[in-house]
């Protein structure tokens, strides 16, 4: 019977967003696609020297469909077989039709309008002249002539990446090209000097970083590196702190500066947390971008916690936490490691034998990857235990009834969102594959050299890694679309959510929330009733007059991994010099430079008399 | 299909050893009185295209393995409206066919580079004879060590291998495949037929033993791996690459006592007593059990001939095309490696094992009864249905074709493309044997125009290895086939051609239903489906202590 109350609120969901198809088309999320396609196609890129048809990198890194996400959604979850949904996702968003439209022609404008009434049409003009010319800046973008305009147009404006979960011991930076051409642009190091002490990496002071700029500052995009935030496996309040402490230790110049985040991954939900906390910081953000950012939480997350408190002997939380204090504390960090993977050891024997490969490293290796495990860790367990519950959909679905309203959210602010989407036949088949054989050796698998290494030019440890921690994620998803570590609905804001509740939460958990007193006032103003509250649409749940001020800005969808689409490579195997090691194709400079071009292009548009 | 994934990981495995740590040595100075394998190789010119061998053969798994799962893995455990894989069958022909793809693209590609000329063979086999072993060269390559030991994880009963480069006078390397000299055919079939006496050997004496339980699940590991393996590569652009795999197993054993949950209470079984949980229904034939060497009092001197074979052909020729032939047979002592032979386009090919392939006793035997699912008089179906058939497959001849059509590679690879399973009753040897009762002179008269041998009971108790029917004054038997030579008791009466070519059409017919059935058909409906999962767990938690129980067991 459930079943069919719950198929049938899918197709009326179906219907509904269907019919608000016409009333509200998705223009940033074409906007943002057709430039990041023009780019992708213009910026020099690994497939170049092997095929001229721009094809390939095109179809190896966007995902697009014009239509909502929320319908594309639904259509896919309408298949009743897997193999079918998986071919259903391909089929809509990865149609080379229309990947071919967004590679060609101008850039379409807002509905019922044109560029040349508006103001952005200067920019529109010189990214149209950009895109057709042969040869195409791929220099510096900020000393180009596009580069100069998205300056001036964002000269009052400041990116801060707001880094996600494990970064603490990254030594890498998020976007990397656009972060060095901006850097260079103000005189900076290309990347923040960094050395390791003993595996942390301790960066340069920030405030001298950015404090010796060799001209004024307008448009800038700033990187928290390190432990600047904490540790970024913990709790949000700590990193928000101290987010906003980073944000007020920044040069004078900066001070008056408006706001936008780029939140990756956790550093969304981070985002979230500073503008619910510090109204000073809250007046100042104009936008959260979130990339692969679980506004509504992770089902890794919600997973990996499960699985810790089964470990414990009564299977609770406090439990958990009683139990683990019967480790020795020397111990504790790899103690629970290794417990937990033996966790997946039954239904995955290959998790068994990595843990036995670990097991059999030669002591100073094993003490090498101990130490980077307790060190992403940290001392402080139940810090990390919180940490986790904070990312879960069960506490990000209490986020959104509390904090997604006037009170909190009442100063202009947009939401927008970027999803990542993993396609796991990318990790064996990148680019052109060549009917005389030729092809890309695969990511995943090591591949094995006469010399008695393996090339490490091909294997990437990022996609085994992710792989590997991803190992039953799929199956929990629904359609299997997640980027390995955060699915693709969950990094949607929740008002943008066409399913309801009872499609990922089961009744005593939403039972649990209707009663809690903390959440009473989104149900009493609002008047909603407990079948209500799980059957309805999430996007008809929040409806906009419960946030004014807020808007929510689907940019669409990206292909590829959690980590390929915004790192070159996280993980270095030790003793590999960089210049062997493998680096993701993914085009991150052509998505920076789309995102940037896409929010100048927004704010152009809002300027009074944005429509001339 | 996520134990295959152990496959992959152990690989990822050995590679971290590798990079880390140094592996002892397993491979003993001294061989005598130890079962040993030798890894005979023909190696390609250069070692780094021997690793791409691997390399390729590793991924090709990989990307089979591991893109199914993502195909049939995707929200198949969501809260609420799970999607649904395909079946078991569905899957392995999925993942053997992406396997297929990625490997045929590499050969390709093999052809259109310096490999171009090779023909690899490798083949793994038993062998004691160490007057031949040590006339052949040792063969070193990198990364041996770390193969041996991923290899041992995989199959902990491969401990002691010896790499060996078989001269060429041993071998003739044919356009088709490879032909082994007499004298190396000879060696072969003797160490196997050793080799497979003393496995069975073993398993009798520890199976009833509870005092020596690790050497007892030790022994039943020999009787589920290879006996050989040959695998066999040519890159040849002009004349046609190909590859051929050929596996050499003992019979199929079944283990009972997982239940229990108790090591000391698991027994293996030689052979198959497998009653279907649910009828598995063709065109014409409902089928209810599979078995194979029902004898209760079997005893090792008879299994140690008992052998099946898989062999898996390639011809690159044919990119979406794939051989596999499954052969249930008897290594026949008295065989001359002439009457071994088999005809390929005119000319005979020696088999490596002289196989008896129409021997009924070593047939895995299918046992059902007629049943025409179209069939609207049911009177008559109900007639028919006292009609029991038992088919002895001999040998079934499969073609799998990945039947749709992609432009090009880079298409076939964004599609996915599963193979179709077809018999091919040209290359399958099957024969039957119809059971029917009857009490009236008028039946017996009627079932012997039908082509049936009908004798009163009293004739067939001088005969104990037929079974006669209870309750009848007559037992009628017909005994068909689809190939000559066959020793019927039963013969009809109808001309063997015919016969065999109504078979061969009602055979094609016939494995399509059954096919069909199967692919739709859940793993739980047709076998226990925990009992896998037991035994591998059973099996995962002793290999993980196994040298550390061995020495125990070993010091009582």
């Amino acid at each position: 019977m459930h079943k069919v109350i719950v198929t049938l609120s899918l197709l009326i969901c179906f219907f509904q967003s269907h019919a608000q198809e016409g009333q509200a088309r998705p223009i940033y999320k074409q906007l943002f696609a057709e430039i990041f396609t023009k780019h992708i196609v213009k910026d020099p890129h690994k497939f170049d020297q092997d095929t001229k048809d721009p094809m390939f990198k095109v179809r190896d890194s966007i995902y697009f469909n014009p239509s909502p996400f929320g319908n594309i959604y639904l259509d896919i979850l309408k298949e009743k077989k897997s193999i079918s949904a998986f071919k259903k996702r391909e089929e809509l968003l990865s149609n080379p039709k229309i990947l071919k439209k967004l590679m060609k022609g101008k850039i379409t404008p807002p509905q019922g309008t044109k560029w040349k009434n508006t103001n952005a049409i200067d920019l529109i003009r010189l990214l149209e002249q950009e895109f057709s010319k042969q040869d195409y800046h791929s220099g510096n973008y900020f000393k180009s002539k596009l580069g100069q305009k998205v300056l001036e147009v964002l000269k009052d404006t400041i990116f801060i990446i707001v880094p996600g979960f494990g970064n603490h011991i990254i030594s890498h930076m998020i976007l990397p090209d656009l972060i060095k051409d901006i850097n260079v642009y103000y005189g900076r190091n290309r990347f923040r000097p960094h050395n390791l002490v003993k595996l942390v990496p301790n960066f340069m002071d920030y405030k001298e970083y950015y404090g010796n700029n060799n001209q004024k500052a307008g448009f800038d995009i700033l990187h928290p590196m390190g432990m600047e935030l904490g540790l970024s496996i913990g709790r949000h309040k700590h990193n928000s702190q101290m987010l906003r402490d980073w944000i007020n230790g920044l040069p004078t110049e900066y001070k008056d500066k408006d706001i936008v985040f780029l939140g990756y991954s956790k550093g969304t939900t981070t985002a979230l947390e500073v503008i619910k906390d510090f109204e000073e910081i809250r007046k100042r953000v104009r936008g959260i971008v979130g990339l692969a950012g679980p506004y509504q939480g992770s089902v890794n997350a919600e997973m990996i916690l499960r699985r810790l408190f089964k470990m414990s002997p009564e299977g609770t939380k406090e439990s958990f936490l009683s139990w683990v204090k019967s480790i020795p504390s020397n111990e504790m960090v790899a103690h629970l490691v290794f417990k937990f993977a033996e966790t997946y050891a039954d239904q995955y024997p290959i998790i068994k034998d990595l843990i036995k490969a670990v097991t059999n490293l030669n002591s100073d290796h094993f003490e090498t990857l101990k130490a980077h495990v307790e060190f992403l860790i940290g001392i402080d367990l139940k810090e990390v235990i919180n940490g986790f519950y904070e990312e879960s959909q069960f506490h990000m679905l209490e986020w959104n009834l509390r904090y997604l309203n006037n009170n909190f959210l009442n100063y202009p602010i947009s939401f927008f969102s970027i999803s990542f989407l993993t396609n796991v036949n990318d990790f064996f088949i990148k680019g052109p594959v060549f009917e005389n054989g030729k092809k890309y050796p695969p990511e995943l698998i090591p591949q094995l050299q006469v010399n008695g290494g393996i090339d490490f030019e091909a294997f990437s440890p990022d996609i085994f890694v992710q792989r590997i921690t991803s190992i039953d994620t799929f199956e929990f998803t629904p359609g299997g679309t997640l980027d390995t570590q955060v699915t693709w609905p969950d990094s949607k804001p929740i008002a943008l959510d066409p399913t309801p509740l009872s499609l990922s939460f089961a009744e005593k958990e939403l039972k649990k929330l209707y009663n809690d007193d903390k959440n009473q006032s989104f149900f009493k103003m609002n008047n909603i009733s407990f079948e209500e509250f799980r059957d309805t649409p999430r996007n008809q749940l929040f409806k906009p007059t419960q946030f004014e001020n807020a808007e929510f800005i689907d940019l669409g969808e990206v292909r590829g991994s959690h980590w390929s689409s915004v790192f070159r490579q996280v993980i270095k195997l030790p003793a590999i010099p960089i210049e062997w090691g493998h680096n993701h194709a993914f085009p991150h400079r052509s998505m920076a430079k789309a995102l940037l071009e896409t929010y100048s292009i927004k704010l152009l548009l809002e300027q009074k008399g944005g429509e001339k | 299909m996520k134990k295959f994934n152990l496959i992959i990981l152990l690989f990822f495995s050995f590679i971290l050893n590798s990079c880390t740590k140094k592996i002892p040595k397993r491979i003993p100075s001294s061989y005598a009185g130890q079962d040993v394998n030798v890894q005979f190789i023909k190696p390609p010119r250069k070692a780094s295209q021997f690793l791409d061998v691997i390399n390729l053969a590793v991924t090709s798994a990989s990307y089979g393995f591991w893109v199914n799962q993502t195909l049939n893995g995707s929200g198949t455990m969501v809260l609420r409206n799970p999607t649904v894989p395909e079946s078991a069958p569905k899957q392995f022909n999925r993942a053997l066919s992406l396997f297929d793809l990625y490997f045929t693209h590499g050969v390709l590609n093999f052809e259109n580079s310096k490999q171009n000329g090779n023909h690899y063979f490798w083949l793994y086999t038993p062998l004691e004879d160490f007057r031949f072993i040590n006339t052949q060269e040792e063969y070193e390559f990198p990364f041996r060590r770390e193969v041996m030991d991923y290899a041992h994880r995989l199959f902990p009963i491969i401990e002691k291998q010896i790499f060996k480069k078989l001269s060429m006078d041993n071998y003739t390397l044919d356009k088709e495949n490879i032909i082994f000299n007499d004298d190396v055919r000879k060696l072969l079939l003797t160490e196997q037929k050793n080799r497979l006496l003393s496995s069975w050997q073993d398993i009798f004496q520890y199976n009833e033993d509870p005092n020596y339980i690790i050497k007892k699940i030790d022994t039943y590991k020999k009787a589920f791996s290879p006996l050989s393996v040959l695998f066999e590569l040519k890159i040849d652009r002009k004349e046609g690459s190909f590859q051929n795999i050929r596996l050499t197993l003992p019979g199929p054993s079944t283990i009972t006592g997982l239940e229990t949950k108790d090591v000391s209470k698991i027994k293996l079984k030689p052979g198959l007593d497998l009653k279907f949980k649910k009828p598995i229904v063709g065109k014409f034939i409902t089928l209810e059990k599979a078995t194979y060497l029902d004898d209760e009092n079997i005893v090792p001197e008879t299994l140690s001939n008992k052998v099946m074979q898989v062999d898996i052909h390639k011809n690159y020729k044919y990119k979406d095309l794939l051989k596999l032939d499954l052969t249930f047979g008897s290594i026949d002592p008295d065989i001359n490696p002439e009457k071994a032979a088999f005809k390929s386009k005119n000319k005979k090919i020696l088999r490596m094992l002289p196989i008896n392939n129409k021997d009924r006793s070593a047939a895995l035997i299918l046992d059902g009864y007629i049943n025409i699912s179209d069939l609207k008089l049911k009177k008559l179906n109900k007639y028919l249905g006292k009609f029991k058939v038992r088919t002895y497959i001999h040998k079934l001849g499969l073609v799998l074709k990945r039947e749709k059509k992609t432009k090009s590679f880079q298409e076939a690879f964004r599609e996915h493309p599963t193979f179709n399973m077809k018999l091919d009753s040209k290359r399958s040897l099957i024969s039957m044997r119809a059971t029917k009762g009857a009490n009236s002179i008028l039946h017996v008269k009627f079932l012997v125009g039908a082509g049936f041998v009908c004798k009163s009971g009293s004739e067939l108790e001088r005969d104990p290895d037929v079974e006669k029917l209870p309750g009848y004054k007559y037992t009628c038997k017909s005994d068909l086939s689809n190939f000559k030579d066959f020793n019927e008791k039963f013969k009809p009466k109808i001309g063997g051609s015919v016969t065999r070519r109504i078979l061969n059409f009602s055979t094609i017919i016939e494995a399509k239903n059954i096919f069909a059935n199967i692919d739709n058909m859940k793993p739980e409906d047709m076998f226990d489906s925990g009992m896998p999962h037991e035994l591998f767990k059973i099996f995962s938690t002793l290999a993980d202590n196994w040298d550390q129980l061995r020495k125990i067991e070993n010091s009582n």
